[in-house]
């Protein structure tokens, strides 16, 4: 069990991800409900791949930004110009998902600031979007 | 007007410090023979709208997006969280052919009966140039207007898809243009009215 209130606080003010965007789902949804103005910068989206795309584009502006989305929108992602960017997503994963090595990715769990911080660092190397892989009922 | 010609047109109009995204292969083409720093290049597949209300979240400096009617149209729903965004700095140009400029068959833009009144009750302010490029020093007249212009802002134009012989294929840079939007020292160019009616106070109050 992750406390969704102290992970965005790792997140924001340890890893400085300002920007955040995405749909929320039952699994995330206890991330949207801590989101604080004092900490952070949302912004609502229409889709999946709005989200996506303005999470990059607020990487282009200078802002290191996440966005939070389901495993059924990573397959409908147009990857074009977002594959380059180093940014972060957070997913909401079922009992199946495959991404066959094709995206950096960690599975989240109750040590949080250990996988963040490392999942941040291999993406900032590798300068490519990388996975935060949640699983139903770890937020609370 | 042609295509080409309308793109070289608004691309001088922009200033210094102007963020320009462009959208779809050809318009890419026709801007990339004007290229500046603070252009981006996107092929057709991605939309340019939610990338464009990326950017212009982070920085101050003006956000222009150039597109063709078929992306505009794809664009839509983005459209509308653009108009909610209330972003001042962001302005969507549209130079409408009517047609899908891959293949040549038409859009359904055409169709539609009043997309500038869409446009304009999502939230945009709206502007038409169809009229205003064929008179002579447009690009003058053009400056002008954007000087003093606020976002967000949609503006049409009704132009030919020509293709023009000899452009070549767009090399995209995208930590020059990171580069470019991060760069504070470059200042901005979006309109600072010189009375604030949103804090200006009634007598009596």
């Amino acid at each position: 069990m992750v406390k969704a209130k102290d992970f965005l606080y790792h997140l924001c003010e340890d890893l400085d991800y300002r920007f955040f965007s995405g749909i929320p789902c039952a699994t995330t949804a206890p991330l949207f409900k801590h989101m604080s103005a004092d900490i952070l910068h949302y912004i609502p989206a229409v889709h999946d791949q709005a989200a996506a795309t303005m999470v990059a584009g607020t990487w282009l502006s200078g802002f290191k930004s996440c966005a939070i989305l389901n495993v059924e929108a990573i397959n409908g992602i147009n990857w074009y110009l977002i594959k380059e960017v180093p940014i972060l997503f957070i997913v909401a994963i079922g009992e199946k998902y495959n991404f066959k090595n094709r995206f950096i990715t960690a599975t989240l769990s109750d040590s949080f600031s250990k996988v963040c911080t490392s999942l941040d660092t291999r993406i900032n190397t590798k300068g490519a979007p990388g996975l935060l892989l949640v699983k139903e009922g770890v937020f609370v | 007007m042609r295509r080409h010609t309308a793109v070289k047109t608004l691309v001088s109009c922009l200033a210094n410090n102007d963020v320009a995204i462009f959208s779809g292969k050809d318009i890419c083409k026709d801007a990339y023979k004007y290229d500046r720093p603070g252009n981006l290049y996107l092929n057709e597949e991605l939309s340019p709208a939610p990338l464009a209300l990326g950017v212009a979240n982070g920085t101050n400096k003006r956000v222009f997006v150039f597109c063709e009617d078929s992306i505009f149209l794809r664009d839509i729903s983005s459209l509308a969280q653009i108009a909610v965004s209330k972003c001042t700095n962001l302005f969507y140009v549209v130079l409408v052919t009517g047609i899908y400029s891959s293949t040549g068959t038409p859009t359904i833009f055409n169709e539609i009966s009043a997309p500038k009144g869409v446009m304009f009750n999502m939230g945009f302010l709206v502007h038409n140039y169809t009229n205003l490029f064929k008179l002579p020093g447009i690009a003058k007249e053009l400056k002008a207007i954007w000087s003093k212009a606020r976002g967000p802002m949609t503006v049409f134009v009704d132009v030919t898809a020509h293709k023009v012989k000899g452009l070549v294929e767009v090399k995209q840079d995208l930590s020059a243009f990171r580069e470019f939007v991060t760069d504070r020292t470059l200042g901005t160019s979006v309109y600072q009215p010189e009375y604030n009616l949103e804090n200006m106070t009634l007598f009596g109050d």
